[in-house]
């Protein structure tokens, strides 16, 4: 016995070490990738204290796993139950090395506790992998990654959970745990086993063959499992944790500025993975396959080639296949993200409608967009690749400031014979109302623009256009990679609104809104900026508008991705519409909200033909129809359009209305 | 091979022209390179990369900021370009292409001359065979195709009611491209970055020994063309689009 147990002593100490060793050396390599990957990182480590508090709520409450309930609570069964054994488990491990290695000795009721709570825990585990292995035997869904790894995965917990369950069962025995503890005091689920299994009834060598055999498979599954964490998905046991903790605590965000005057740069976005920054990385690693971005996306819902998890996942992979030049720091070895035969395609890339829902849903806020529009602008400005009929409305941007290329002196005659002035004649103006190439030029924008004039004149607003001088936002040029030339538009609204230094500045366009508001702040204009959805509530609130009773249809609200998810207004319109219709509730559809269907236009998309797959517009004037609704509202001149050519196409009976002109109908 | 392309600084068709003083008009309207001549550009530069040999120059006649238009030539892969200072945007096409051709003698000497088939701005469309006659040139215009063979070229040319010629030419010769020559592809960033540094020699048109004032035609006298009475778009249900219509062209126009 004792000759097996010096044995058992030696090979438990290599076991270790091998099993630790591996651990530590590909988590190593791990964390130098993330060193020599050359991006800079717009990052701040800011309120630490919330960000702590968020590892309570997010990490050990679990909530943002269970915004998905079955397999969120499926989650928080195994996390804890896993976590649990391990304390247990390493202590096993080392009395393997040293056979006299307890710790119960010190505080055995509260070593008895930590037993009892482990025991039940461990034992709820089997639930969650019941549940996870249902799904990938019999619901799977489309979206949730159902490989070797997810199955292995799956076996090494199941095997560890059981395995722990029949050792503290042996440990029951006397022969075998001896008396230096009561095992049988705190377990309840253990005690079950040694029952079921009439572990009582083994002779002494049987149960410690038994014991041995339960220790080292328990052992071995977790020190291959720890070795195996790394390169698995299982990764995120990792990177989540400190990914979660530097999540964007608030949800507008700024697309990452890049220096395109920098001479010394020599390449502009995310051409290869060696342009990734630490934080992409850290992004990368997180990742649990969860499939919950892909759920969620326009472009994999109708059939596009692009899933953002499988964007996240390729950019892994190659990252994993390019270590070698990378940690050798030839960066000129690196080959291209985007490549012959590589997953990653333009194809990809440009399917995107920057909707944001990946970045939202992600349960370990991982940013997809970061990499998917670096890597536009990577494959714009040093590539010149992008889809052929983005050229003609770049050279219109760079020319008219406008997307569809009609003359910029032409960009205030929607307000023809509306009298509305201009910031050059009324620089004191309380309010800037910057139309937007859509309320400009666009024929169904226009009427939108008009109606916010009048409605601004009814609420006997102090406002004004910048009218000709007016330049497009530049969000179109931005999200479709187009930096440069984005830049030379904004710098010049930027120049414009610092010399008439606006009181506020309101749009009636999410885009413009969210560019104006979270990215020209990089070029030096700060400026209060409003939606015209949060600035027509706040008239009504006042008083400023009256209701002239007239009747509005049954609605339903379409959130626009850059006015919702973008910048979390929500409720501004919801508000407004019950105010305006008497308190009368507004149909919702299935997906609203954080949760909202994107109409297909953004990140520039509105300028791209959409030939694979179904349409978009489509998918979303479907449910708009089914709602039965007379009438959708929305507050995005992009968002109109696009649902109206929905809507016409499924030969829908859905009036398609922006908010403002809902307002300007009903109001005196 | 070396290509010189004739290009011309005109305002956007988009732009709003705004006569100034009779005969000229407010220079503050966005510009661009020529159209027609972007297509010389984009042939010349792929000629030049196909042959992996040679150099492409721009050469511009016009005012100081014609430079922005040249820059543009640049980034799509010329190579240097030579701008021959005038100081009004209208110049003679006499005089225009008397001024390209010493230009383009004093610089070097053309395997090929490429100029658009007309510009945007006056539609004189007569400097190729002008710049062609000065330098005693074959030429041809409208051209949708070109094949460099042995010193040959080899040119298709639109003549209208869609049909082609085909015109054989010896090297050196004057092409005029026009639309369908090639699509000029997007610059990309790094490009724009070094037409920024790229050499633009000036030289005063008085230097090359052009005498301004010599011109043949003269502009008297600048007019927009007057606008189009609008469109009247209808609304309503049919009935009421049709009552409204007849209402008009009693009312309006009188003609019932």
């Amino acid at each position: 016995m004792n000759i097996y147990l010096m044995i058992k002593s030696i090979l438990m100490a290599w076991a270790i070490l091998i099993g630790w060793g591996l651990f530590l050396v590909r988590a190593k390599r791990l964390a130098e990738l993330m060193q020599a990957v050359t991006g800079e990182a717009h990052l701040k480590l800011n309120r630490v204290g919330e960000r702590i508090k968020v590892l309570f709520t997010d990490v050990l409450g679990q909530t943002n796993v269970r915004r998905k309930r079955l397999p969120g609570v499926a989650h928080t069964l195994i996390f804890f139950g896993f976590f649990a054994v391990q304390p247990h488990s390493l202590e096993l491990m080392l009395r393997g090395v040293w056979p006299d290695f307890h710790v119960s000795g010190r505080l055995p009721g509260l070593y008895g506790v930590y037993l009892f709570a482990a025991d039940i825990l461990a034992f709820l585990v089997l639930f969650g992998l019941g549940y996870a292995l249902c799904r990938r035997l019999f619901f799977k869904p489309k979206y949730l990654t159902n490989g070797l790894d997810a199955r292995l995965i799956l076996i090494f917990i199941a095997v560890i959970i059981i395995t722990f369950h029949l050792i503290n069962a042996f440990l029951m025995l006397p022969s075998i745990g001896g008396a230096r503890f009561d095992y049988a005091r705190y377990l309840t689920v253990s005690v079950a086993v040694k029952g079921i299994f009439n572990l009582g009834a083994l002779s002494t060598a049987a149960s410690r063959v038994g014991f041995e055999v339960a220790y080292w498979i328990h052992m071995l599954t977790i020190l291959a499992f720890l070795a195996y964490i790394p390169g698995s998905k299982h990764l995120h046991m990792l990177a989540a944790i400190p990914n979660v903790f530097l999540k964007p605590l608030q949800r507008p965000k700024g697309m990452i500025k890049t220096d395109i005057e920098d001479e010394e740069a020599e390449s502009y976005g995310l051409g290869k993975v060696s342009d990734l920054n630490w934080k992409n990385v850290l992004d990368l690693y997180a990742c649990t396959e969860c499939g919950r971005c892909e759920e969620q996306c326009p472009a994999d819902l109708t059939g596009k080639p692009l899933s953002p998890q499988r964007v996240v996942t390729d950019i892994k992979h190659d990252l994993f296949d390019q270590t070698r030049p990378l940690l050798a720091k030839s960066l000129e070895a690196v080959a291209p993200l985007v490549r012959e035969g590589a997953p990653l395609t333009g194809d990809v890339l440009w399917a995107c409608t920057t909707c944001r829902a990946c970045e939202d849903i992600c349960p370990v806020n991982i940013q997809h967009l970061d990499l998917i529009l670096e890597a536009r602008k990577y494959q714009v400005l040093m590539e010149a690749n992008f889809p052929p009929e983005l050229q003609p409305t770049f050279t219109n941007l760079e020319n008219q400031s406008n997307p569809w290329g009609f003359g910029s002196d032409t960009r205030a005659d929607w307000c023809q014979g509306l009298d509305v002035p201009r910031m050059a004649a009324r620089p004191s103006a309380d309010l800037l109302y910057f139309v937007g190439c859509a309320g400009s030029f666009d024929d169904r924008g226009k009427k939108i623009a008009q109606a916010i004039a009048r409605v601004l004149k009814k609420a006997d607003v102090n406002f004004a256009i910048l009218g000709e001088e007016e330049r497009c936002n530049g969000d179109m040029a931005r999200r479709a990679g187009n930096e440069y030339l984005a830049q030379m538009m904004i710098r010049e609204n930027v120049a414009i609104f610092n010399r008439y230094r606006p009181k506020k500045i309101m749009t009636a366009c999410p885009h413009c809104y969210n560019i104006l508001k979270n990215e020209y702040p990089q070029f030096g204009a700060r400026y209060e900026v409003v939606h015209h959805t949060e600035f027509l509530r706040e008239l009504f609130q006042q008083g400023r508008l009256k209701a002239s009773g007239a009747k509005i249809e049954e609605l339903t609200w379409h959130d626009s991705c850059y006015l919702g998810r973008w910048n979390g207004i929500f409720e501004a319109p919801r508000e407004l519409l019950r105010a305006l219709r008497q308190d009368q509730a507004l149909i919702e559809m299935p997906r609203s909200k954080s949760k909202g269907l994107c109409c297909g236009a953004g990140g520039a998309r509105m300028f791209m033909e959409e030939t694979s797959g179904r349409r978009i517009n489509h998918e979303r004037a479907e449910e708009i129809i089914a709602t039965g609704a007379a009438a959708v509202a929305a507050a995005c001149p992009f968002c109109i359009t696009m649902l109206s050519d929905g809507i016409r196409d499924h030969n829908g009976d859905v009036a398609v209305r922006d908010l403002a002109e809902i307002v300007d109908a009903v109001t005196a | 091979m070396q290509i010189y392309v004739c290009v011309k600084h005109v305002p956007d068709t988009a732009a709003k022209i705004t006569v100034v003083g009779g005969t000229g008009f407010a220079e503050t309207c966005k510009f661009v390179i020529n159209p027609y001549d972007e297509y010389g550009v984009e042939e010349a530069v792929q000629i030049v990369s196909r042959a992996g040999q040679g150099e492409v120059v721009i050469v511009t006649v016009g005012r100081e900021n014609a430079v922005n238009t040249m820059r543009s030539a640049l980034a799509l892969g010329a190579h240097r370009g030579i701008l021959v200072k005038t100081d009004a945007q209208f110049l003679d096409s006499n005089l225009t292409s008397q001024a390209l051709k010493k230009a383009i003698v004093q610089d070097g000497s053309p395997d090929i001359i490429f100029t658009g088939k007309q510009s945007i701005d006056s539609e004189g469309m007569q400097t190729p065979y002008r710049l062609a006659q000065a330098l005693g040139l074959p030429v041809a215009t409208e051209v949708v195709d070109v094949k460099i063979n042995d010193r040959r070229a080899v040119v298709e040319r639109e003549i209208g009611g869609g049909s082609r010629e085909v015109v054989e030419m010896p090297l050196p010769c004057v092409i005029g491209a026009t639309k369908g020559l090639n699509e000029p592809h997007y610059p990309k960033l790094p490009d724009i970055m070094r037409a920024k540094k790229k050499e633009i020699r000036k030289i005063d048109i008085r230097a090359l020994g052009v005498d301004i004032a010599d011109g043949p035609t003269q502009i008297l006298k600048l007019d927009p063309v007057p606008e189009r009475s609008r469109a009247k778009m209808l609304q309503g249900s049919t009935r009421e689009m049709v009552e409204e219509l007849v209402r008009r062209l009693k009312e309006e126009a009188k003609v019932l």
